[in-house]
């Protein structure tokens, strides 16, 4: 991957469009920028579920950046290169099209991800542990609201906006939480999916979308969080925000 | 996944949609506790290539085991999924050395228990993905959707084409009044562009393939139909034959008498063997296993049989051409037969449960061993990792064990074997 990565840099180069510098410059603007996938429905950029180093306030579903490029593996173990990371997120959540990462926004991207990198320093180049169980379950009654509220602004308000009214939201099309839950699942056949206990089911359908975001079943364009990201704590205190009337 | 196992999980499947989720059903993994994905270091290929290596689909860890022949020790695992956190049920595999290349179908199989209450509201079939992966890093290079439940894949002799079969037994249940409906395609890949070339209808719920050695014909075992497809890719479009095993093709679908599934070809292309795993059948039972002569297509009543102390699966032939060796499930052995006529027992060889669980499928290697895939425990009980058994060619004594992951399913090498 380093070879390509440099690679990628020296064709930027060679082409006399974009010089080395330039490369990373550019890769770290656009890490900001949701634009670059140039998909209408994309509301993220790199930097919305990664920070560049660890810590900060947020609870982010995305690993550090700084030494990924250097990484053995990434996603919890489930890939080795970090070309096929990078798309993943760039697919995935960002709608992008694969093929883009191999132009010159992408290379530039590469470039930047490898300038946080540099030679010789160990800085975050161990795999980052991610840990998703597949199997949902409710994480139970006892959360407490007001520590929801506490850890929502940690790891939702970021993409939703404020609870309830969705005030300062990636973009408008983006849920507005609890009410959108709510009024999708409050109706639902809940014996379909062996549960008796309504706030239960809904709990349940808060911890799935959180775990799994748009996978195993589950649709949508939300990242899923790692139980390394977001406690079960946190999620329990989070889900008991959520009930049905 | 074999022919029972994949009813029951079928019919688990069916059970779960209709409503009747079962909390003590557990998934066919670990991840009830936590999903660990195998965490290695990547892997390099040394200095000289690819030789001397074999290559194992670990279908239950989205992975691919890399064991050193020479040295005699599994080198590596390597995951090899590309749907995020799910089951991408890598099955069988083929390597091209000459284009660098690790092809692999996912069959991404239904879980047998919800993810979550929202999944809970049904699951879709998902199309399979065939993909290539280059042999020196496992970088993806290329992927494409083919049908859900992908079977058995296979590249042609010149590593032009992949033909993937398609085992899918939901189609056949979802149609039970039309048999046209019923059959799965097999689906031909340009593995250069990585694009279909040809989706050909060709049986219900195929499985196990061989392709002759001038690429122009490929066979596969039709589990639903009690057939053997005989498909011939030297016109401008393909054309099936359905060659029934026995008087004509299974009335019934869904409960084939015999139910063709596993197949083992002669390296001189003379003869296709058809191991059948009959859907009934219980710890013990015995299937059918018959030669199909290629060059008259038909099947050889002299070299025919339904007393192995097992279900036989994948096998493969002596150096020499004059035995093939074939493991047997039910009652886990692995059996020596004639290659000719009369069919003849050789030789049988118990398998404990110590040295192998579920044997699945043996492959001749470069050294000229024998290689044993044995899929170790996967049931509701316990889910142990699987092993590799390399079996002396002539005594078929073990003389090497390599640990693999979870559900080994298949096995190819960077070199022909000798």
């Amino acid at each position: 991957m380093r070879r390509a990565l440099a690679l990628c840099l020296l064709a930027l180069s060679c082409s006399g469009e974009v010089r080395d510098g330039t490369a990373v410059e550019l890769g770290a603007s656009l890490a900001a920028n949701p634009r670059v996938t140039r998909s209408q429905y994309n509301p993220f950029a790199c930097l919305t579920c990664h920070a560049v180093r660890p810590g900060g306030d947020r609870a982010l579903p995305g690993a550090p950046l700084q030494g990924a490029a250097r990484r053995p593996s990434f996603w919890g173990g489930e890939v080795t290169h970090l070309r096929e990371a990078v798309q993943r997120c760039w697919v995935d959540f960002m709608r992008g099209d694969a093929r883009d990462l191999d132009a010159r926004d992408g290379q530039a991207i590469s470039a930047w991800l490898e300038s946080l990198a540099p030679a010789g320093s160990t800085e975050g180049t161990a795999p980052v542990p991610r840990t998703w169980s597949r199997t949902i379950r409710d994480p139970g009654a006892t959360g407490d609201p007001a520590q929801g509220r506490v850890a929502w602004q940690r790891a939702c308000a970021y993409c939703h906006g404020a609870l309830d009214t969705g005030a300062g939201r990636l973009a408008e099309f983006v849920s507005v939480l609890p009410a959108a839950t709510l009024a999708e699942h409050c109706d639902d056949d809940i014996a379909v999916a062996g549960y008796t206990d309504r706030q239960a089911y809904i709990r349940g359908i808060i911890a799935e979308k959180t775990r799994h975001g748009s996978f195993l079943g589950y649709a949508g364009a939300m990242p899923p969080f790692a139980v390394e990201a977001l406690s079960d704590d946190d999620l329990r205190h989070i889900a008991s925000l959520f009930r049905c009337p | 996944m074999n022919p029972p196992n994949a009813l029951r999980a079928l019919a688990l499947t069916a059970a779960l949609a209709a409503g009747c989720a079962d909390d003590s059903v557990r998934y066919p993994t670990s991840l009830d506790a936590g999903w660990q994905p195998p965490r290695s270091s990547r892997w390099a290929q040394p200095d000289g290539g690819a030789a001397g290596y074999a290559y194992v689909s670990n279908s239950l860890m989205n992975s691919v085991s890399i064991l050193d022949l020479a040295a005699r020790r599994t080198v590596t695992t390597i995951p090899v999924g590309v749907v995020p956190l799910a089951e991408n049920g890598p099955h069988h595999l083929a390597v091209s050395v000459r284009d660098n290349a690790l092809y692999m179908p996912l069959s991404f199989p239904p879980p047998s228990v919800p993810s979550g209450p929202h999944a809970a509201h049904g699951s879709s079939t998902r199309p399979g993905v065939l993909i290539k992966r280059a042999l020196d890093d496992f970088r993806l290079l290329g992927r494409v959707d083919i049908d859900a439940n992908p079977g058995e894949m296979l590249l042609s002799p010149d590593g032009r084409r992949a033909f993937v079969s398609h085992f899918d037994l939901r189609r056949a249940q979802a149609h039970p009044n039309d048999r046209a409906m019923q059959r799965s395609n097999l689906v031909v890949i340009n593995t250069r562009t990585m694009e279909r070339e040809f989706t050909v209808p060709l049986c219900v719920a195929a499985h196990g393939m061989a392709v002759a050695p001038d690429g122009n014909t490929v066979y596969a075992a039709c589990y639903g139909e009690d057939a053997l497809a005989v498909v011939s890719l030297a016109g401008a479009r393909p054309e099936v034959t359905l060659v029934p095993i026995r008087g004509e093709l299974a009335p019934n679908p869904t409960s084939p008498t015999y139910g063709p599934y596993a197949i083992t070809a002669a390296p001189d292309g003379s003869t296709v063997w058809v191991g059948c795993s009959p859907p009934n059948a219980s710890a013990g039972s015995r299937g059918l296993f018959i030669a199909f002569d290629t060059a008259t297509r038909r099947f050889d009543a002299a070299r025919t049989t339904t007393t192995l102390q097992g279900t036989p699966f994948f096998g493969a032939y002596s150096a020499d051409g004059n035995s093939l060796v074939v493991p047997l499930q039910g009652r886990d052995a692995v059996v020596r037969l004639t290659a000719a006529a009369p069919l003849r027992v050789m030789e049988q060889r118990a398998m404990s449960a110590d040295d192998c669980v579920l044997p699945h499928v043996i492959s001749r290697g470069p050294d000229g061993l024998f290689y044993l895939v044995c899929e170790g425990r996967h049931d509701r009980i316990r889910e142990e990792p699987g092993t590799v058994l390399a079996l002396h060619p002539d005594t078929l004594d073990v003389v090497a064990r390599y640990p693999v992951g979870e559900y080994p399913d298949a096995i190819v090498f960077s070199e022909a074997p000798r």
